[in-house]
């Protein structure tokens, strides 16, 4: 795999530095990009953190309106505690700090380390553990379920809520109750390479796709020879309606390219998945089609739904000056 | 690691590792890309150098040895392995005492804190049976070894090796594995 880059050990700090530099509204304190204007004094701060090679998750949505601060780890291998500690520090406006994570053994207790230390200094914290993932295990599990794109949504609307002045326990509850109504799909058709790494630590033979496979590529649910975009469309939907303990409804359609997947492609997903929805009675009251959480050049898509309720959407549809964020 | 261990061989295994990290850092991100996706070896790697910085520094007690040893850790990384060593290291320095007891503190502080008990293929496992190897004056190398070879053939239960289900029978827990090279190494 050819990358652009100078060297492995400065990759992520380059690109951060680059991220930095090319939007505005970022800054970066070591591995901690926070909002270039601080905290918001009295308001509560939303904070994430994760492995690095997923942009513009985790620290791409850091904006007014969305995060507050994320810690930065390295590629596929979540920050170290201190490194989170910084980045509460860097969210809290005296109201405390809600971390909404995605569901990663390192990430979870990295941020508990660091939120049990804040808290000992007299802060305020409370945690979210986003689980959308339903190729990583059965709805009886749903505990364990790892995170992946669908946690924007969550991002999203405790960051609108925290905005607007929300308390530290509500806006715990929107990240809980977005994350509750979130699940999500991802199919992978080629690997990504960790820069640094001798080889892969995955393959996808030639002329297959694996539906399931993880942001990390973790093993999926299926391997097989890749169909048309309709039939993997009609894969992924059905598997997520039949996760869905409603029926019909109103939903945000995110549609996601695991890196490689051009615009192109995503529209020929879309296109199919908005038609079995309609074929299912589910009407798509908001959709996003784009790159939101990547594994660098890794090929595939993802697909999440969030169930809607008018409180969501309204959070969904609050402004935000995030780049990678539609207006 | 024995009733005698003292600061300075804790100081000495350390550069014993250091000095041969290559080695483990290949054969450690060979064992993750089984399952994993490849960097346990550069986990281990950045965990060892952070290591290595603090015994050239003066040469306090093994247990404040163990606890800057663990803060140092808790600084190079936050996967979750390092996360687990961090804690480990961390308690058992906390803790003090008999090897035995600073690693009955380490196994009690990583399952609190990491989800993961006895018997889910993992590096706690393996840290229980040298735990019950030293505590009955046996080698803890073997120890490790032993732990290795019976978890092989068992399914893991927690962590992204989960969700291979039976497919993780007949792998090594990179982690286990780890363990296994730092004290054959440490004692080499």
């Amino acid at each position: 795999m050819k990358k652009l880059i100078n060297d492995p050990a400065h990759y992520v700090d380059e690109a951060l530095e680059g991220l930095c530099g090319a939007f505005a509204g970022y800054d970066k304190r070591g591995r901690v990009i926070a909002r270039a204007g601080g905290p918001s004094p009295g308001k509560v701060g939303v904070v994430t953190g994760g492995g690095f090679g997923h942009l513009p998750v985790f620290a791409g949505y850091v904006a007014n309106g969305m995060l507050g601060a994320c810690a930065v780890g390295d590629v596929f291998a979540g920050p170290p505690v201190d490194v989170c500690h910084q980045a509460i520090r860097a969210a809290d406006g005296g109201a405390g700090v809600v971390c909404v994570l995605g569901n990663y053994g390192g990430d979870r207790m990295s941020f508990a380390q660091a939120c049990e230390e804040f808290e000992d200094d007299g802060g305020a914290t409370a945690t979210v553990i986003v689980a959308d993932d339903v190729a990583s295990a059965p709805p009886t599990e749903r505990a364990k379920r790892r995170g992946v794109a669908g946690m924007v949504f969550a991002f999203k609307t405790a960051g609108a809520a925290a905005d607007a002045g929300a308390s530290l326990d509500n806006v715990q509850w929107v990240a809980r109750h977005t994350a509750d109504r979130t699940r999500s799909i991802g199919v992978a058709l080629s690997p990504c390479l960790i820069p640094g790494a001798a080889a892969p630590g995955f393959s996808v033979p030639g002329g297959e796709m694996e539906l399931g496979m993880g942001i990390h590529g973790e093993p999926g649910v299926e391997r097989r020879a890749l169909p048309r975009a309709d039939a993997v469309a009609r894969a992924m939907v059905e598997r997520l309606l039949a996760d869905r303990e409603s029926h019909g409804g109103r939903v945000a359609m995110l549609v996601n390219s695991l890196g490689a997947t051009p615009l192109e492609e995503l529209l020929i997903l879309y296109r199919a998945a908005a038609a079995l929805l309609a074929a299912a009675g589910v009407e798509i009251g908001i959709r996003y089609v784009g790159h939101y959480a990547t594994s660098m050049e890794m090929a595939g898509c993802s697909v999440s739904l969030c169930d809607l309720d008018p409180e969501i959407e309204s959070l969904l549809m609050q402004p935000t000056d995030c780049p990678f964020w539609p207006r | 690691m024995t009733d005698g261990l003292s600061a300075a061989g804790l100081a000495d295994a350390v550069k014993r590792i250091h000095d041969r990290v290559d080695n483990l850092r290949d054969a450690l991100d060979a064992a993750d890309r089984v399952m994993g996706d490849g960097d346990t070896g550069m986990t281990i790697a950045s965990v060892v150098a952070a290591w290595n910085g603090v015994i050239a520094a003066d040469s306090p007690d093994v247990a404040t040895l163990l606890q800057r040893m663990g803060r140092e850790t808790r600084r190079a990384t936050g996967s979750s392995l390092g996360s687990v060593l961090a804690i480990g290291l961390t308690a058992a320095g906390k803790s003090g005492g008999s090897p035995v007891q600073m690693l009955d503190a380490a196994a009690t502080a990583i399952t609190e804190r990491s989800g993961a008990v006895a018997g889910d293929k993992t590096i706690l496992d393996s840290l229980l049976a040298v735990r019950d190897a030293l505590a009955r004056q046996r080698s803890a190398v073997d120890a490790a070894q032993q732990a290795l070879d019976d978890f092989r053939s068992r399914e893991a239960k927690v962590g992204r090796a989960r969700i291979y289900g039976a497919k993780s029978i007949g792998h090594d827990d990179p982690g286990m594995l780890a363990a296994l090279l730092l004290l054959r190494t440490a004692q080499a």
